[in-house]
């Protein structure tokens, strides 16, 4: 999520109009909340599919149209400034897209270079996939010489003074010494990390890590070379775009970049064909063709008499279907009256669902207050606590929490849980949970299955066997099966005063008195019964 | 006089023999088999008790024979006795109770009841209500004022309480219901909804990945195709697509399913228009626990999938669903999702907070979603998570008391209706 912050004068100064109040509350319909409002800025959140919003220039281009002061596409042009850049084989294997810019003429005041710095690092921290996918770069052009080179070269090959230090450094260096040096971790797998240097092999920038301090720009700069270097060829062309388009908003001069045999940047619209009726289906609405154009014009965009044009700021329009939301958000959400459709279905339910509602009003009706856990938990409080051996499990492979490392396969340790976390809740505390655990299975198609089980607990300061097994006995009669308890061996419960519960000649769970190490190691004071029962399987046996 | 009465069985014993004399008289002429005699003699397991007890007959070869014949039988003697007003001597009298024959005799529930006659008492009795002298005394009034002892009733959980609520909305509005697995591989969660493979959402830092199971299996090879397509180049959806590699191990590997429109979209897979379903399921975020956050939520999505739905029923089926939640005052708002267009946020009205709140997401699944899984029709979708929207319906701060911690007191004492 992108919280933007604007200058509310800078905002009236490129809407070339005083922003009221309720201006700034109808921007959101625009499809950006307006997270803060004060006396002398504002902030909005703004949607990862228009990064073109993350500056103060394109979000006041999109206000502007969107609160009628303007319509249309606006165009941009760039005129050849005669500088190259080479881009080297070397550099295709570590980051292999870049595009420039040059921009004339520049003023930055302490409103531009503020809005630039919050473009940078919001692109860099949305789109740009933190520099990973895209990364970009600022300079003062006039403190280099192109041509410029954009190559790869080794770690200790070439030294430069980075942005803010005093002393030249090499790459490796920054990597272990600057405090940008974590971004090296993106370019870790090659052997030869990218730079941009200039005729006199004099260095611009290390991307994505950092720039040179030789080119700073400052309020005195008068011309600004940008790099984009990146990943993705798009998202490259997309992020100087966006930045290109800003600074041309303050009227300032784009240029093009001969980056071998292409030229950067493209502000072109690209053309895409929407048709109408597709627009006033989905949308359910009858607007002429002049309305439609009229209404995305709106939004920015522009119409050459077939195709809708899509000003080159917008990567984000992939399909007809993004200027069909687009019209709808011009037109405004909130004219679009609510109607329910008759589609003519026929409610169905789960049946699994259906039997493990019939179970737990019968536990409800025994008096149980039901629990609802984690499925996710841990070793130590699925097999340790309760004694039993580390099994297999579905375990997760980059949890945050020490407490999520695996899922569930029992419901119990859950129930022992609650009970630990209301040692001062009054008692008797009879508890039980239907619920589902998460067990391997190497046949399935997930490698996995869900179990539903059902547990139940009492404790109290006297408890006996005797307790637990009428509830389960109640419940199984209940749900019209016949069952014996074969006496088992089991580390949770105490020896003598465990069973299995046996349907046919198969086990559906296990019922006893909880061993007394276990209640120590749950940190319980009184004694618990307890069982547990394979729901799942009860269902299909039923069924 | 004693103070016993015969039972209804006393006075019938009395008329008819004891069981055990009836299987003294069949003895008499001689042993009978066990089964034969148990035929024969009503009652017989308390016959075969008692005469055993006084040491009348034994069993031998399954059959029974007579020790003796005693001459009177001291039970009977006690009962007729006591029939005519006879005294009895207490040992018997104490047998004939155990033996429920006879009973401490009803006069005496008159007499007590007599006893309180004109007083004021504070035990409305069994004696007063059978005798009727209940119309002879006068109840004391108790101080109704008092609270009685607590007790807590076994009670439904606050959260399935809501689910149950959300389900029968969904039911009453004809929606079917659907289920979906709890580890899911990236094809259904991420990849069939079109979120390409360096999407923020599918990092590390947001989604639980597994280390076992690591992988899941791919859906058939055309569904694996279409969408790969799509995510390149637009696939035939007219998009222009993501425009990168899609790689197919990414998309196998397991993963705790983020959301529950995995379900909606494996349900897409299968279905044939007009079909409305609803999926309500735990869903994973790799989160760190706090009051705000949860590792595990559940979330609650239902789709609409019909040829003539548009934007506006779409904001109709959001209207009915939230009122029928119970809130009033409900409003849209532009919003994002990598998987609709157009996207809404619903925003409801909280009059306590005098505040609007987001609460849940919305949209019509976009083309590059729907296509690949075979469906040429719009597909409506809203969500939202459940537990954020109990919490913020019963002012409850901190999530966990309610989910993770099962709070007793707070389940116990909540007042969900």
């Amino acid at each position: 999520m992108a919280v933007v912050e604007f200058s509310l004068k800078d905002l009236d100064k490129l809407a070339g109009k005083k922003l009221t109040k309720e201006h700034l509350e109808k921007i959101p319909m625009m499809g950006c909340p307006l997270e803060k409002l004060e006396k002398d800025k504002v902030l909005y959140e703004v949607f990862p599919n228009r990064p073109d919003m993350l500056s103060t220039e394109g979000f006041t281009r999109a206000a502007r149209t969107f609160l009628g002061f303007s319509k249309g596409l606006v165009s941009y042009k760039a005129l050849p400034s005669g500088i190259r850049l080479h881009v080297e084989k070397s550099v295709s294997n570590v980051r292999p897209h870049i595009a420039a810019a040059v921009v004339r003429n520049v003023r930055l005041t302490h409103d531009v270079i503020a809005s630039l710095v919050q473009v940078q690092e919001k692109i860099h921290d949305t789109m740009g996939r933190k520099r990973k996918k895209v990364a970009i770069g600022l300079h003062d052009l006039d403190k280099v010489k192109q041509p410029f080179r954009y190559k790869a070269v080794m770690p200790d090959e070439i030294k430069f003074i980075p942005l803010g230090k005093k002393e030249k450094m090499t790459l490796g260096e920054i990597e272990k010494k600057h405090e940008k040096g974590g971004y090296v971790s993106i370019l870790k797998r090659a052997k030869r990390w990218p730079v941009i240097v200039d005729k006199n092999n004099d260095v611009l920038s290390f991307p994505p890590v950092i720039n040179g301090e030789l080119t700073r720009v400052t309020e005195k700069t008068k011309n600004l070379f940008i790099d984009i270097t990146g990943l993705h060829e798009g998202a490259v062309n997309h992020a100087l775009n966006i930045i290109v388009t800003s600074l041309a908003e303050r009227g300032f001069k784009i240029e093009t970049v001969s980056i071998n045999k292409k030229k950067t940047p493209n502000l072109n619209p690209r053309r895409i064909l929407v048709n109408l009726d597709y627009v006033n289906k989905l949308l359910d609405l009858d607007l002429s063709k002049a309305e439609f154009i009229e209404t995305i014009a709106r939004m920015g965009f522009g119409f050459d008499g077939k195709y809708v044009l899509v000003p080159c700021y917008r990567a984000d329009i992939m399909h007809e279907i993004d200027v069909v939301e687009d019209v709808a958000i011009a037109h405004g959400y909130e004219k679009f009256e609510p109607r329910v459709p008759k589609v003519p279905t026929i409610a169905q339910r789960y049946d699994m669902e259906e039997f493990s509602e019939f179970a737990s009003n019968l536990m409800k009706g025994m008096g149980f207050q039901e629990a609802v856990s984690m499925i996710l938990t841990n070793e130590i409080d699925e097999f340790e606590k309760m004694l039993i051996k580390k099994e297999d499990a579905c375990e997760t492979l980059n949890p945050v929490s020490v407490e999520c490392t695996i899922c569930r396969k029992n419901l119990l340790p859950s129930l022992m849980d609650v009970l630990a976390q209301n040692l001062h809740r009054e008692y008797p505390q009879k508890i039980f949970e239907i619920g589902y655990t998460v067990v391997p299975d190497k046949e399935s198609e997930t490698g996995s299955m869900d179990m539903l089980k059902l547990a139940a607990v009492i404790s109290n300061s006297k408890v006996s066997y005797e307790d637990i097994s009428s509830v389960l006995d109640a419940l199984l009669n209940q749900l019209g099966l016949s069952y014996k308890f074969n006496p088992l061996k089991h580390p949770s419960f105490i020896e003598g005063r465990a069973a299995g519960i046996k349907i046919g000649n198969e086990q559906f769970g296990t019922i006893g008195e909880i061993h007394p190490q276990v209640l120590n190691n749950w940190k319980l004071e009184k004694p618990v019964v307890a069982f547990e029962l394979d729901l799942q399987k009860v269902f299909y046996l039923k069924k | 006089m004693q103070e016993y009465t015969l039972t209804d069985e006393g006075r019938n014993y009395l008329k008819y023999g004891l069981p055990e004399m009836r299987l003294i008289e069949l003895l008499v002429s001689g042993p009978v088999d066990f089964t034969e005699a148990k035929e024969k003699v009503e009652n017989f397991s308390i016959a075969l008790q008692w005469a055993k007890k006084h040491g009348w007959i034994k069993i031998e070869n399954n059959k029974l024979a007579l020790v003796r014949n005693p001459k009177n039988i001291p039970e009977y003697e006690a009962l007729k006795k006591l029939a005519g007003g006879d005294h009895v001597e207490n040992r018997l009298l104490d047998v004939l109770v155990q033996r429920k024959l006879i009973e401490k005799q009803r006069e005496t529930a008159v007499k007590k009841a007599e006893k309180l006659a004109g007083q004021e008492v504070a035990n409305l009795t069994e004696d007063l209500i059978k005798t009727k002298y209940w119309k002879q005394v006068k109840l004391k009034p108790y101080n109704v004022e008092l609270a009685g002892t607590k007790i807590y009733p076994g009670k439904t959980h606050l959260l399935s309480f809501y689910i149950q609520k959300i389900r029968n909305i969904f039911f009453d509005l004809g929606f079917k219901e659907a289920r979906g697995p709890l580890l899911e591989s990236s094809f259904w969660n991420f990849d069939a909804l079109y979120q390409p493979q360096d999407h923020p959402a599918r990092e590390m830092a947001d989604t639980f990945y597994m280390k076992t199971p690591e992988s899941c299996k791919l859906p058939a090879e055309n569904v694996v195709n279409e969408v790969r397509e799509a995510h390149e180049k637009g696939g035939n959806t007219g998009s222009s697509g993501w425009g990168y590699k899609w790689n197919r191990e990414v998309a196998k590997k397991a993963v705790m399913r983020t959301h529950a429109t995995a379900v909606s979209v494996r349900e897409l897979s299968k279905l044939k228009p007009p079909a409305k379903v609803f999926c309500i399921g735990r869903v994973f975020r790799n989160e760190t626990l706090d009051y705000k956050h949860l590792p595990e939520f559940t979330q609650v999505e239902g789709i609409v999938v019909d040829e003539n739905v548009t934007f506006r029923d779409l904001l109709g089926y959001l209207k009915e669903f939230y009122t029928r939640m119970g809130f009033k005052k409900i409003r849209f708002r532009p919003a994002y999702f990598p998987y609709t267009e157009m996207s809404a946020e619903p925003e409801v009205y909280f009059e306590e907070k005098k505040e609007w709140i987001e609460l849940g997401g919305s949209g019509i699944f976009r083309p590059e979603v729907t296509q690949p899984l075979g469906i040429d029709v719009p597909v409506l979708a809203w969500g939202l998570g459940l537990e954020r929207t109990i919490a913020l319906k019963h002012g409850i701060n901190d999530v966990r008391n309610f989910y993770c911690k099962n709070d007793l007191k707070l389940l116990r004492e909540i007042n969900m209706w």
